[in-house]
């Protein structure tokens, strides 16, 4: 089972590498969203670092929500979806494997470059580890759940929309908590509350969200 | 797969409903190993459908499917019986031939060696296309990757949509003894196609689902 998932995984990323512009799309939306707030907004060292945190991580599901499509649309058009359910592994199992896959390609330069973009907004120093933290574990939540939608709305013309809809009122939570942590940590008050909710939403999502998805594949595919 | 049990696959009073229009209703059959059943019918007459529900992708709106006296939903072990070709036949256009078989055959849960699957490649007529990325491949040749995972995944039941569509004679012909090779070592098959099938009539059930 084990070895059903990293070949997954491992079928994927090569995948992905086969499509190199398309990988670069998410990360370059983010860092170029980021960079716009100081021209737009205003420069100034205190209110940025403020704003830092929403701005972090709004941005954040917004990248998140434009690389979802990718993670099944091709697996619909080509028949690969069909497949996962004749396997002799379990299909939550092989969809785990997709996540963690997607996860690689987007979240993974996601966390890479947001020190970096801490520091274009000038979070104080000892705030970054924090907003490290909080994008290692949000970020697989975003992906998590938003397959689910993905999976929802595969089957669709227009999907692209409906996924939005779908999607992004349940990340709401991941912000809340993942914004409020990097704000305490700035101010310098206690933020391990928030990132231990944090911790649970990720437990809960590995666990529930395959479940969840193979279901929503299934009804996709009727 | 390669067993000598007997497998019964069989259909009762099947109905399929898209929409408010009834595709088909009313459809019996019963195959055991070692026979195919070729579904017949003119475009939209339900044909994919039908496949789809034997997959169990879809419910019927009616009626029930047992394999071995066991309903199919909810029915964990069915689907690993199945290999299934679907007009989407399931191969990654950024992966090269042999890569395509090589993970499918993983995924699956059968874990060949890469020469067993080279000397696949080759039967199928795709070892100097090997290491080309399927996108480059012809409809045709894209077409004989899927058959060749077909071989490769060793299930008892091959549900098969049109799997002649673009295949050239000389590869028509081949795939038919493909085809019988699997029913003589106790498989079973149903398939849908408009071109005639050169199986044994011993072997051979229709429907039409037209009527």
């Amino acid at each position: 089972m084990f070895s059903a998932l990293i070949t997954i995984i491992r079928r994927d990323l090569l995948v992905a590498f086969r499509r190199r512009a398309e990988l670069m799309n998410p990360i370059l939306f983010y860092v170029i969203v980021v960079t716009l707030f100081p021209l737009g907004v205003s420069p100034d060292k205190e209110f940025l670092s403020q704003l830092a945190p929403g701005v972090v991580w709004v941005t954040a599901l917004l990248a998140a929500l434009i690389s979802m499509e990718s993670i099944f649309r091709q697996d619909f058009d080509d028949g690969s979806v069909e497949q996962l359910f004749l396997s002799q592994h379990p299909p939550t199992v092989l969809i785990l494997g997709k996540v963690i896959a997607h996860w690689l390609i987007t979240g993974l330069p996601m966390l890479i470059i947001v020190p970096l973009m801490a520091l274009l907004l000038y979070i104080p120093q000892q705030a970054i580890p924090t907003l490290f933290i909080t994008v290692l574990i949000g970020t697989p939540i975003l992906s998590l759940i938003g397959a689910i939608g993905v999976a929802l709305t595969a089957g669709l013309r227009g999907g692209g929309v409906l996924l939005g809809l779908l999607v992004l009122p349940l990340y709401i939570p991941v912000l809340i908590f993942a914004s409020g942590a990097v704000s305490a940590a700035i101010t310098g008050l206690p933020y391990s509350g928030h990132v231990a909710l944090l911790g649970a939403g990720l437990i809960l999502a590995l666990i529930l969200a395959p479940l969840a998805i193979s279901a929503s594949l299934k009804i996709s595919m009727s | 797969m390669r067993t000598q049990e007997v497998s019964v696959l069989s259909a009762h009073d099947l109905k399929c409903v898209k929409g408010s229009t009834e595709l088909f209703s009313n459809i019996h059959f019963e195959i055991r190993s070692g026979e195919a059943l070729v579904v017949e019918g003119s475009n939209g007459s339900g044909k994919t459908s039908l496949l789809r529900i034997l997959c169990n992708y879809n419910s019927p709106a009616e009626g029930q499917i047992t394999w071995n006296d066991e309903k199919i939903d909810g029915h964990e072990s069915y689907q690993q019986q199945i290999s299934y070709i679907g007009h989407a036949s399931g191969v990654k256009l950024d992966l090269t031939v042999l890569e395509n078989l090589v993970f499918a055959q993983r995924l699956v849960g059968t874990d060949r060696q890469e020469s067993e699957i080279k000397e696949i490649i080759r039967a199928v007529g795709l070892f100097k296309q090997r290491n080309i990325l399927a996108r480059k491949l012809s409809a045709g040749q894209k077409r004989r990757v899927a058959l060749a995972r077909l071989q490769l995944e060793e299930r008892q039941l091959w549900i098969l949509d049109e799997p002649l569509t673009a295949l050239d004679k000389d590869f028509v012909t081949e795939f038919e003894s493909v085809l019988k090779n699997h029913l003589d070592q106790n498989g079973m098959l149903i398939v849908t196609t408009h071109r005639e099938l050169l199986l044994p009539e011993a072997q051979l059930k229709r429907i039409n689902l037209s009527r």
